[in-house]
């Protein structure tokens, strides 16, 4: 079964260059297996990640 | 005062490009000429305590009036009041400027027929699409996604609003079998303080069904 993330966030950075990045960290549970998270553009797991810079 | 107030005209002859410590006779209405293209006025000589000036651009090149730029004495230089040059349209233009004894500058009164302004907002959108699929284990530690990067110059004054979904699934072979994964965004490798954390659990469908029984 598809388990979905959604995540957002707004942040005043200092003026220049910023990298912005999506991460997964596995968590160490009991009975706990592998995932396989994200995929390309064939795949409904495709993630996506959109930074939007708004001057004030 | 009854009567009218005539400001007699005098033609002011410069040339392209810069023109620095214009001098200026004893009169207040100004006909400019001689530029054939673009020009600048960097500062106007002969200043004194109130003098109020009109420079009447009868050319069709755009004139630029220039802020406090040093190419002219300081005591002759000219604010525009914006902080930036003043450029009028490549037509016929005016400008009016009084002298401030106080400041020992020109200051800009009025003007008509600026140039439109190019204003740019440095705003901006950007997606970026995952490009495979990460195996993550149990003990796997904190990994870009594969696509899910992207680096931007922020200018100044500005708010970054990032927002990232997804799905993952897990790998188990067995009914009962699940999988827990932590997706963060991050910026410049730390993880953001507020907003950008979720603990994600994948299962089999058929878990789905045992719940339902």
């Amino acid at each position: 079964m598809i388990s979905g993330w959604s995540l957002s966030t707004a942040v005043t950075l200092p003026a220049g260059s910023h990298t912005f990045a999506t991460v997964a960290i596995g968590v160490a549970v009991a009975g706990a297996s592998n995932a396989t998270v994200s995929g390309n553009n064939t795949s409904t797991n495709q993630g996506t990640i959109t930074v939007m810079i708004i001057k004030k | 005062m009854n009567g009218s107030l005539a400001l007699r005209e005098a033609v002011l002859v410069l040339t392209n490009a810069d023109n620095n410590n214009v001098a200026i006779a004893g009169y207040s209405f100004f006909r400019i000429t001689g530029p054939t293209t673009s020009f600048a006025i960097t500062g106007i000589a002969n200043g004194f305590d109130g003098k109020v000036i009109t420079l009447y651009n009868a050319t069709v090149f755009s004139l630029t009036i220039k802020n406090l730029n040093p190419s002219s004495a300081s005591a002759n230089q000219i604010k525009t009041l914006t902080g930036s040059d003043l450029i009028f349209a490549a037509a016929n233009s005016s400008v009016a400027l009084q002298y401030s004894l106080s400041e020992t500058k020109w200051i800009v009164i009025a003007q008509q027929n600026l140039a439109a302004q190019t204003v740019t907002f440095n705003q901006s959108a950007n997606s970026v699409f995952g490009t495979a699929a990460l195996t993550v284990l149990p003990s796997t530690p904190q990994t870009v996604i594969p696509g899910l990067t992207q680096t931007i110059d922020v200018p100044a004054g500005s708010v970054a609003y990032i927002s990232s979904v997804g799905a993952l699934v897990t790998t188990a072979a067995i009914a009962t079998g699940f999988s827990v994964v932590d997706i963060f965004l991050t910026i410049d490798g730390s993880i953001t303080a507020n907003g950008g954390y979720q603990r994600v659990y994948a299962m089999l469908p058929i878990q789905l069904v045992l719940l339902r029984v």
